[in-house]
């Protein structure tokens, strides 16, 4: 296994490279969680029995994503890309409330895995709102 | 098409193999296993690795073991160790990458690993704009015409389906793919518009045209994907079976029926649910004739040596450049099954003369297909290497001045009076003979700037090869074939006529038919002195291995001279 990706970015360089670097980090929290995050959410069937297959996928997608950890985690290392503190707590609760549903996910419970469905993609739409408006401004 | 489309997932993770077996399952996928059915109902499955490919090595595994991919999904991120990273490139004037963005691009790099050896092969980047980030890396795709991003449908099965869909038809239609070019001309607008309404029918159909026009590639690519149908296209060239077997071949054998025959499907069963193409319909013998009617009128056939017919289901597109009307006349062609091959609506398509306008388009669109495969994609990657040039070999064509600034790749620039030259051009043999004409201008003109940059005589990173006009004159000129002359060879020459305009493989046919021919008279009809001529070291089996071949080119040795009795 490789490093984490964020060991090797220039920490001590120039503007230039700061820049660079919370680009990339940026890059992981789109990458890394938001995406993974809602690959079978993006998919659930709007109603009726969820299929076993995405169950287990589902729950590979919330707690055991990037090296086999929760989305939680990997947010964690990241998050300090994000500058705005209320943006940050934001996404980290709904990330929490992910983890707090996860003994119901894991078991198979439909209402349990449709809510942290929702809840993945309240996170990702925000984050990417986020990176918009970074972009833009 | 009857052939689900097969798609090959690049992926470090399992999380788009998971997804596409778990939602998309219209789609075959190139696996590196060898255990046929779908991945979805295998005992293995869990825990297997070889569903799809995990980085450039693997994927080279996976194209070779399934050359016939439609479609590759690539992730881009691959977070995998340096050692299965595709080697960095060196930018002139750049740092090098860290392996963090080389790990994060990697996709990019496998991009470029791919189009190396397949240049038209559609690719989806599992990604989109904002994701990739760079600038650098939006401009390395620019030049891509075959890469598409995925963007928000990378995680969403109906999405991402669709985007599929619509890469294939965009493949399909490109002339990489061999996409049919149907240039700007009135016929053709008319031919368009009549070919897809009538593939639409159930009504069999009549293509005629001179010999290089293109009516099997409008059977093949036009007619046959506008039907829907599942079941696949089945073409059958009747001018190159022997007359004797022409009834067998499309209706099938039951063993018995003939010394040696076989339980064996004919090419109408073959295409069932699908279409049949019958090319020289003109070339169809009697007794086939007359079977070919009762298969339209009743929709069954049946095989030599039964007795029950069976029920056949195919899209029936005849072709001919021959005048089925004179046929008729001359008593060699059936009136009723004219009738019904609906001559009402043939589709009739013009001689390139008569469609001079596209003779642009379909010179631009046949350089990008003659060298997005095969031996000549290959030497323009050499030719891109010797000048110092990275990225996907590719080519473009201009007519008169260059218009670098609009190209991508590689420029071919056939200069004004050479233009003017093939404008004027005859083309007796059609766009078969156009489409060979400009193969050959750019495969010389290539193999002259190769050698030059080799020896050191080309510019660096010199991207515009001009056809040479005298290049130009001498092939357009060779184009006439005629007779060899005689005298130009020693005793024992044989003089052979190729057929103007036709296929390689018709031409080497009928070369082949004319030597038989020649060494039948000669012999006296004596295979064995014939087989003496015809192989180096003939043995006892030589004489009638000549007998079968003679048959299969459709000579009757019934026409051999009348040999004395011995008494």
């Amino acid at each position: 296994m490789t490093e984490p990706r964020t060991k090797h970015l220039p920490h001590d360089s120039m503007h230039d490279a700061m820049h660079d670097s919370m680009h990339d980090l940026i890059h992981d929290l789109i990458h890394d969680v938001a995406k993974y995050l809602t690959r079978v959410a993006r998919n659930l069937p709007k109603d009726g029995p969820i299929p076993e297959v995405l169950g287990a996928m589902l729950v590979k997608d919330l707690y055991e994503t990037h090296r086999q950890r929760p989305a939680s985690a990997r947010f964690d290392e990241l998050a300090h890309a994000i500058e705005d503190p209320a943006l940050r707590a934001g996404l980290r609760a709904h990330l929490t409330e992910i983890d707090a549903l996860e003994q119901g996910v894991r078991s198979g419970d439909a209402p349990s895995m449709r809510r942290a469905a929702e809840l993945a993609l309240i996170f990702d739409r925000e984050l990417r709102a986020f990176v918009e408006a970074s972009a833009g401004g | 098409m009857s052939k689900k489309p097969k798609l090959l997932v690049v992926d470090d993770q399992d999380r788009y193999i998971e997804l596409a077996h778990a939602l998309l399952r219209d789609y075959d996928y190139a696996t590196r296993c060898t255990l046929p059915g779908p991945c979805w109902t295998c005992s293995e499955r869990p825990g297997c690795t070889l569903t799809h490919a995990h980085d450039a090595a693997e994927a080279d595994e996976a194209l070779s073991r399934h050359p016939d991919v439609d479609v590759v999904l690539l992730d881009v991120t691959f977070d995998v160790p340096e050692a299965r990273l595709v080697p960095a490139r060196a930018e002139p004037g750049k740092a090098p990458p860290t392996l963090a963005q080389r790990q994060r691009l990697q996709g990019l790099d496998i991009l470029a690993h791919l189009r190396r050896a397949r240049g038209d092969l559609p690719v989806v980047l599992m990604t989109s704009e904002r994701e990739l980030g760079y600038e650098g890396a939006a401009r390395r795709l620019d030049a891509d015409e075959f890469a598409t991003l995925a963007g928000e449908a990378a995680f969403d099965a109906r999405a991402l389906s669709l985007l599929v869909e619509r890469v294939l038809a965009r493949h399909h239609d490109s002339p990489e793919a061999g996409g049919y070019t149907w240039g700007e001309s009135a016929a053709m607008a008319r031919l368009r518009r009549d070919a897809t309404a009538l593939a639409r029918t159930s009504l069999p159909m009549l293509i005629l045209g001179e010999p290089g026009t293109g009516k099997s590639a409008l059977a093949e690519r036009v007619v046959h994907p506008a039907t829907n149908r599942k079941g696949p296209f089945v073409a059958v060239d009747l001018s190159s079976i022997p007359e004797s077997l022409a009834a067998a071949e499309l209706f099938g054998t039951a063993r018995g029926a003939f010394s040696g025959a076989v339980d064996r499907r004919g090419r109408f069963e073959e295409a069932g649910g699908g279409t049949l193409f019958l090319d020289e319909v003109g070339n169809l013998p009697p007794e086939a004739q007359r079977m070919l009617l009762l298969a339209l009128q009743d929709r069954r056939i049946t095989r030599l040596g039964e007795s029950s017919p069976r029920s056949v289901d195919v899209k029936l597109i005849a072709a001919t450049n021959a005048d089925l009307g004179a046929k008729v006349r001359d008593g060699s062609f059936r009136a009723d099954l004219l009738a019904r091959l609906n001559p009402a609506a043939r589709l009739v398509l013009p001689p390139l003369r008569e469609r001079a306008a596209d003779i642009d388009e379909l010179l631009t669109g046949f350089v990008r297909k003659k060298l997005a495969h095969g031996p000549d994609r290959t030497l323009l990657a050499e030719y891109l290497e010797a000048i110092g040039e990275d990225g996907s070999p590719h080519a473009e064509l201009s007519l008169g001045p260059s218009s670098r600034r609009n190209t991508r790749g590689i420029e071919f620039v056939l200069d004004r009076p050479s233009v003017t030259a093939v404008r004027r051009h005859g083309w007796p043999g059609n766009v078969r003979e156009l489409e060979l004409f400009i193969a050959n201008a750019i495969v010389f003109a290539l193999s002259d700037a190769l050698s030059a940059a080799r020896e050191g005589r080309a510019q660096k990173g010199a991207r515009t090869i001009p056809v040479p006009g005298r290049l130009v004159q001498e092939l357009l000129a060779g184009q006439e074939l005629g007779v060899i002359d005689a005298s130009a060879h020693g005793e024992g020459t044989l003089l052979l006529t190729p057929r103007r305009g036709a296929s390689l493989h018709a031409v080497a046919s009928d070369l082949e038919r004319q030597l038989y021919e020649h060494l039948f008279k000669e012999t006296g009809g004596d295979f064995d002195r014939m087989a003496g001529s015809l192989f180096e070291k003939p043995d006892l089996q030589s004489g009638r291995k000549v007998r079968l071949r003679f048959n299969q080119l459709g000579l009757r040795a019934r026409a051999r001279p009348t040999r004395k009795k011995s008494s």
